[in-house]
């Protein structure tokens, strides 16, 4: 116990003692994390942003100039029970004028005399959790009933917004693992130097009989330290950065950003990954 | 305790030790000595397997060279008090963290570690130097430490590796007494020297060794 005790003690005393190299180990922490942190806080936001842009899309159907506006509601009662629709509302004629009138400034009426816009619906497509919305099979129902003239939908505007954001999503973690290499990398390399400046105290250690496992302890107790210490800092600067971001985004669209726990478990567990390998792999060279 | 039993070691420039022969028993004191280069680093570390012969066995304590697991290495250091001629003293450790260093690695505790760690830097003469760091003390200083950090686990044989090599002839002579008192202990000391004008007047046996070759012992 009192060994376990000291190895402990002495991770930490070796942080004050290799300062410079801690400092640059934490440092690249540190950034990493706030990289791939950022790339957490995204990819857990992200579904938020695809389902606010989903709900912006919407069928419209207009209907045959013959069909009058109680033959219209019967039609959208029997679209509100076709798979994949979430709400409909019936735009009359006159509710169409309206809306031309506001956007455009102009009375029809007073043009041509009569009102030559249809009755129409908009349609609110359903949702599926993060997966792609699959709207053909809807399309293909509301082309089949009568009086309908046309189906207007966006959807080429939504399979790009679905593609991308698959790409976005892979492209981060390819680059998120990218970076997690690199980082390893670097800790074990700062840390291999912090091991060659400490080669008396190896050569020391191994000629009083110490074990491998006794001098490599510490060294991997201090590279954990300055992974969790980059952490810290990171996960710090990515909760004040979150907290400011969402008020600011929250004005714009009605989305708001969360960094919640499941992300902040993440980035420990990834810097004390990193600095355990790190240092094990910094340690491993010398100690064959 | 120590026997080397026609034992050839060789570095690839093609020096090393050959054909040794030798037995060292518990409480004796040996000086090894001979000119820089003649292998009496070699054969030290060899007794402590930082090196293991080309040919031959070493028997150290219970530990046979031909079937000693690279794990049990440290477990056979354990028993031998190591002292060099740079003093390897850790700079960033006061003399206390230093001379305790070694009952550390055996897991005693911090009582017994305070306890064994002042008793020895009374016996050398270093206890109001404790909390000094090395760069602090004399050449002299630093090698009674040195000696105190070798002792302090209660090893049974002590290896000097040129222990005096640093110091002026009144130092190293107090070095060899502390090492005597040691001796008479029951600790076996095996001391390397290429001083041989050092010790001759001293009575103990020595062992000389040139071109890795015992010459006499």
């Amino acid at each position: 116990m009192s060994k376990i005790i000291y190895l402990f003690h002495e991770g930490i005393r070796n942080l004050w003692r290799h300062k410079l190299t801690a400092v640059t180990a934490i440092g690249s922490v540190f950034f990493s994390l706030l990289i791939i942190g950022t790339f957490i806080i995204v990819h857990q936001n992200s579904h938020q942003l695809i389902d606010y842009i989903r709900s912006k899309y919407k069928i419209e159907v207009f209907f045959e100039d013959q069909v009058t506006t109680e033959d219209a509601q019967i039609i959208v009662d029997q679209i509100k029970e076709l798979d994949g629709v979430q709400s409909i509302g019936l735009v009359t004629k006159d509710d169409a004028l309206k809306i031309y009138q506001d956007q455009f400034n102009e009375n029809l009426i007073d043009i041509l005399g009569y009102n030559p816009l249809p009755n129409s619906a908009i349609i609110n497509i359903e949702k599926h959790g993060n997966s792609e919305v699959d709207v053909e099979p809807l399309i293909t129902n509301l082309e089949k009933i009568d009086n309908i003239d046309e189906v207007v939908y966006e959807g080429t505007l939504i399979r790009r917004v679905e593609y991308f954001y698959n790409m976005t999503v892979k492209i981060i973690s390819y680059i998120a693992l990218g970076l997690l290499v690199i980082t390893i990398i670097v800790i074990s390399n700062t840390i291999k130097l912090s091991v060659y400046a400490k080669q008396n105290l190896i050569h020391n250690l191994k000629s009083i009989g110490a074990t491998k496992r006794f001098i490599r302890t510490p060294f991997i107790i201090e590279g954990i330290l300055e992974g969790i210490i980059g952490a810290i800092l990171a996960i710090t600067v990515l909760y004040i950065a979150v907290k400011s971001g969402s008020a600011y985004i929250s004005d714009i669209i009605s989305i708001n950003i969360a960094f919640d726990n499941v992300g902040i478990i993440w980035l420990l567990v990834i810097a004390i990954f990193i600095g355990l390998l790190g240092s094990y792999r910094g340690i491993r060279v010398l100690l064959k | 305790m120590i026997g080397f039993n026609n034992v050839t070691y060789t570095y690839p420039n093609g020096m090393g030790i050959f054909n040794v022969h030798l037995r060292i028993l518990p409480g004796e004191f040996y000086f090894l000595i001979g000119p820089s280069g003649a292998g009496k680093t070699t054969l030290i570390k060899l007794i402590y397997m930082d090196l293991l012969p080309d040919k031959g066995e070493i028997n150290v304590n219970r530990f046979s060279s031909k079937k000693i697991k690279k794990r049990k290495i440290p477990i056979l250091r354990q028993d031998i008090g190591m002292i060099s001629q740079n003093f390897n003293l850790l700079n960033d450790r006061n003399l206390f963290e230093n001379v305790a260093l070694p009952l550390h690695v055996i897991g005693c505790h911090r009582k017994e570690i305070h306890d064994r760690v002042m008793a020895l830097l009374i016996e050398v003469g270093l206890e109001d130097k404790a909390f000094e760091y090395p760069r602090e003390l004399s050449g002299g200083e630093q090698q009674r430490a040195c000696i105190a950090r070798g002792l302090v686990k209660n090893p049974d044989i002590i290896l000097a590796d040129e222990p005096t090599g640093n110091l002026d002839p009144s130092t190293a002579l107090q070095i060899i007494r502390l090492l005597e008192r040691i001796n008479r202990k029951g600790t076996a000391v095996l001391m390397t020297s290429h001083n041989y004008r050092l010790i001759k007047e001293l009575g103990h046996r020595f062992i000389e060794i040139k071109n890795g070759i015992i010459q006499s012992g």
